[in-house]
């Protein structure tokens, strides 16, 4: 199994949920929410291209708009294999995760 | 309302190439922000994002260029490898051009750094009159007489002398006298001895390594004891390392300077006798304007007489403008620059020519997205590197070629002289530069070709080429116009050459062999003159106090019989004999020869040549009382004028008298008959031994010192020729480039030609026509600055052959012929072919 950062998977995760509406400032601001401040544009793009190039995402060329310079959008959508790969990386976690919250009570350190 | 502009900049410089999206997904941002939030908020957003992002596009941007490069440098290296024959002519020549290169700059980097080596050399000067020498108490006054001088030193550079060790004779003619102050104001190493020490009794000497290595041998040289001239003996007190050959200050053997005293007497006080280089050490804070003034007069206040006022010369100039090396500095940088500039032209041709092969290349980039930048990076990376191989080439070619450049130029180069003087980095920066020059045409005439036209066509609008075609047409037209300019001068050199060789000097300087005068021979000089002249082969004997090929030494103070009083000459002279005028075959004009040298001793007689008549401005010379030196005497004979100078200097007044302490060397006029000349001279050997015992033989012919005269001139007419025949060379390997590309394009036309019923004679007349016009122009341009450039060099002599228009019509001539060898080798081959080889590809 490929093992995915954890911004990729935040980052795949984001476009799963955004469905139609995944771009480049909708997945930003998606992440932004979840971490609040240190993240930067940057920050999503590199994973979004390496994602890319993995085959976990597909991009489409959107249309441009003036709020953004005339530049067009670029839309992601999720491919099989990213599918496949956050299924694993869920089963992943779910079993690493599980029994944790009990833990984290009792341990004293 | 805009994100802040310095900001945008940075992201558009690290991103805009790759993401269009992410810019847009920024300003979409920013803009949002701005409303909901505020300008500030919005801004300090932007910055942060700006900054933020720095370091990961650094980084990035890093890592592709990294693979670009890989790629670039693995289809350089295919284009190389695929192209040999091309690519070996293209490193090649331009190789070839930086080993010449380097070659001649190293040659002017050793010249003007003459004598930069002594540590003092900002502050050391030469005094100098209308002479380079002066008279002997000079030193010591102005050292003690001016603050402003820190130090003073005399160099006497002595006639060969004959040095004797244990049994061994040897033969000296580095034997130098100086002041103990030598030390202090030249910087000479010291291997053994110590330099405060080493002049402190009289008769010490110091050695050279190599010069004690000729004495002693590996033995210990310190306390050993030289015998002078079977005269007097002379102690070693050190060791010196030898000077660098860059220096004006040579020596084998460095005597304390009071040693003069075994040959003059009373030199200490002799104003009068300008025979002792002087150089002065200048006090720190002073300059040589405060000082010359002071010391201007000196030598006339002791003299009583007019005489040239005094200066100084500063040291790092003397080599350079009193030697006269700076011509040959300024020629040899011009055609080391011109050379360069042939090898640069022919790259970039060649370079040029072959861009049109590589079109499709460039087209695919530009379809996958190569931006124009980057192909401009690419061609001119490919350049840099063929141009850096060249010079690897050129640096293992000059390692090569080191020895006999140095038997060339008489110097002594080492690859550690190139790595010493930083001379290497200035390469690496020419080679690069050559490398960006020669690529830059190539990469932005490629990049900004468009893909749809590079793939129809398969080379790029015709438009273009034939611009490019021009481009390259100047670039040979330049190449050869510099080479037949180089011709055009190695021509003329090499006649002004032989005309100075066979230039009637007014003597007959075959057949004469000249030996050193020795003091046995000189107290029995008659016996030993009649002793040879008895002996068959020898035809007559003189002596005199300089040789004819160069009189040196000039005598002020002279006087006749109506002269004005304020002129005041002072003339070259010869203390020679009675015989002189005979063994070198000088006429007399008016009056007649010195009778036996004993009368003329007893009463004075001066013979004078036409052109000292000519200064004296009397009308009846014979007869006419004359002095000089405080000897009365009379004018008996004039002389035709015969050439003891250079050719670059006219004819100058001569004065010959009979003083026979002034002998330095013996003539001999010898008549060989069948080749006998070794014969002829063991008799002359055989005399020497009976007059002569224990000092050993040595003798020259008279046509090699006048060879020694013009070295120079020999030197830089053998350079030439080398550079010349290598600059002619690289121009015809960009013609074999250029004409091969030309052959390559026509290949369709040729054999369409040929099917059409053309002949192979018809078709190379073709090829060969749009080279002719190309080299006729260079020979129009060349010309006029060829003529140009050796009526300045002419300038510098007195004597000199015509600029024959045959020399330029045979350099005309000359490339021609090459240029059109060249180009018909190359087009015979795409005339022989088969015309469907070439047609049926379509």
């Amino acid at each position: 199994m490929e093992s995915l950062t954890k911004l990729e998977e935040l980052v795949l995760i984001a476009v799963l949920k955004l469905k139609e509406e995944a771009y480049g400032t909708s997945i930003y601001k998606h992440i932004l929410g979840l971490t609040g401040r240190d993240v930067t544009v940057s920050n999503v793009y590199f994973p979004l291209e390496r994602l890319v190039r993995k085959g976990y995402l597909q991009a489409v060329q959107g249309e441009p708009t003036p709020t953004r310079g005339g530049m067009s959008k670029r839309y992601y959508q999720i491919t099989k294999s990213g599918l496949a790969v956050l299924q694993e990386n869920r089963a992943l976690n779910s079993a690493a995760w599980r029994g944790v919250a009990g833990l984290i009570k009792r341990v004293k350190v | 309302m805009h994100p802040p502009r310095p900001a945008r900049f940075l992201l558009k410089v690290l991103a805009s190439r790759r993401d269009k999206a992410y810019l847009g997904d920024v300003q979409e941002i920013y803009f949002g922000l701005a409303e909901r939030l505020g300008d500030g908020a919005a801004d300090r957003w932007y910055w942060r994002e700006a900054l933020k992002s720095l370091p990961r596009f650094i980084a990035e941007s890093i890592r592709w260029s990294l693979i670009m490069f890989k790629n670039y440098f693995k289809t350089a290296v295919r284009h190389i490898r695929r192209d040999k024959g091309y690519s070996f002519l293209n490193m090649a020549g331009l190789a070839i051009g930086m080993a010449c290169f380097v070659l001649l700059m190293m040659w002017v980097q050793d010249e003007i750094n003459w004598d930069l080596f002594h540590k003092n050399s900002r502050l050391l000067y030469r005094l100098k009159s209308n002479m380079v020498s002066q008279p002997a108490p000079l030193g010591p006054y102005l050292k003690t007489k001016y603050p402003e001088i820190a130090n003073t030193v005399r160099f006497y550079f002595s006639e060969p002398l004959m040095m004797k060790y244990e049994e061994k004779y040897l033969d000296e003619d580095g034997f130098v006298l100086a002041d103990p102050s030598v030390f202090e104001m030249f910087t000479i190493t010291f291997l053994a001895g110590d330099p405060a020490t080493a002049f402190v009794n009289p008769d010490s000497v110091v050695l050279t390594e190599d010069a004690a290595k000729k004495y002693f041998g590996n033995a210990n040289a310190v306390d050993r004891v030289l015998i002078v001239e079977n005269r007097f003996p002379v102690r070693v007190t050190g060791v010196v390392k030898t000077p660098p050959r860059n220096s004006d200050i040579q020596f084998d053997i460095l005597g304390e300077f009071r040693i003069l005293g075994h040959f003059k007497k009373g030199y200490e006080n002799h104003w009068g006798n300008h025979e002792y280089q002087t150089y002065v050490q200048l006090a720190k804070g002073a300059t040589a304007a405060m000082v010359v003034p002071k010391i201007a007069n000196v030598v006339k206040d002791h003299l009583s007489i007019m005489t040239t006022p005094l200066t100084l010369m500063p040291l790092s100039r003397i080599h350079l403008y009193e030697d006269g090396a700076i011509q040959y500095v300024a020629i040899f940088s011009l055609v080391a620059l011109f050379i360069l500039a042939i090898a640069a032209c022919n790259f970039i041709n060649l370079t040029t020519a072959r861009s049109g092969r590589r079109a499709k290349e460039i087209a695919v980039r530009k379809v996958v997205g190569a931006v124009r930048s980057q192909l401009v990076k690419q061609c001119l990376g490919e350049s840099v590197l063929l141009s850096l191989g060249a010079l690897l080439i050129a640096l293992v070619v000059v390692a090569l070629v080191f020895p006999s450049f140095n038997v060339l130029t008489g110097k002594n180069f080492s690859l550690g002289f190139l790595l010493g003087h930083g001379l290497f980095l200035y390469l690496l920066g020419t080679a690069v530069a050559i490398g960006i020059i020669s690529g830059a045409y190539p990469a932005f005439l490629l990049s900004s070709f468009r893909p749809a036209g590079l793939f129809k066509g398969g080379r790029p609008r015709t438009g273009r080429l034939s611009g490019g075609n021009r481009f390259r047409k100047a670039l040979v037209v330049a190449q050869f116009a510099i080479s037949i300019g180089l011709m055009i001068s190695t021509l003329f050199i090499h006649r002004q050459l032989s005309f100075i060789r066979d230039f009637d000097l007014g003597i007959q300087k075959e057949n004469v062999v000249y030996l050193p005068v020795k003091e046995p021979i000189l107290k029995s000089r008659d016996s030993f003159v009649d002793e040879l002249t008895s002996r068959p082969g020898i035809v007559n004997v003189s002596f005199a106090s300089s040789l004819p090929s160069y009189v040196g030494n000039s005598a002020s103070g002279a006087g006749w019989e109506g002269k004005d009083p304020n002129f005041r000459p002072s003339w070259p002279f010869v203390s020679t004999d009675d015989r002189y005028l005979d063994t070198l075959g000088i006429k007399v004009i008016e009056g007649s020869n010195f009778p036996t040298s004993e009368e003329t001793i007893k009463a004075p007689r001066f013979i004078v040549n036409q052109k000292a008549l000519q200064e004296m401005k009397i009308k009846n010379p014979i007869g006419a009382r004359f002095s000089l030196w405080g000897v009365q005497g009379t004018i008996i004979g004039v002389i035709k004028n015969f050439h003891y100078r250079p050719l670059r200097e006219s004819v100058q007044p001569l004065l010959l008298f009979i003083l026979p302490e002034m002998y330095s060397h013996v003539l001999v006029k010898i008549r060989p008959e069948n080749g006998n000349v070794d014969e002829i001279l063991t008799r002359i050997k055989d005399v020497w031994d009976r007059f002569a015992p224990g000092f050993p033989f040595s003798y020259e012919f008279l046509d090699a010192s006048y060879d020694r005269v013009y070295a120079t001139e020999r030197r830089m007419n053998s350079e030439f020729k080398y550079f010349t025949f290598l600059g002619i060379f690289i121009s015809c390997l960009g013609l074999v480039g250029l004409a091969a590309f030309v052959a390559e394009q026509k290949r369709k036309e040729i054999s369409i030609r040929k099917v059409l019923g053309a002949s192979l004679g018809g078709i190379l007349r073709q090829i060969n026509k749009e080279f002719l016009a190309p080299i006729l122009l260079s020979n129009l341009i060349a010309w006029p600055l060829a003529f140009w450039g050796m009526k300045t060099w002419i300038r510098s002599y007195s004597y000199h052959a015509g600029l024959s228009p045959l020399i330029f019509v045979v350099a005309a001539l000359s490339t021609l012929f090459i240029a059109l060898v060249t180009v018909s080798l190359q087009s015979l081959k795409a005339a022989r072919e088969n015309p469907v080889d070439a047609l049926r590809c379509e």
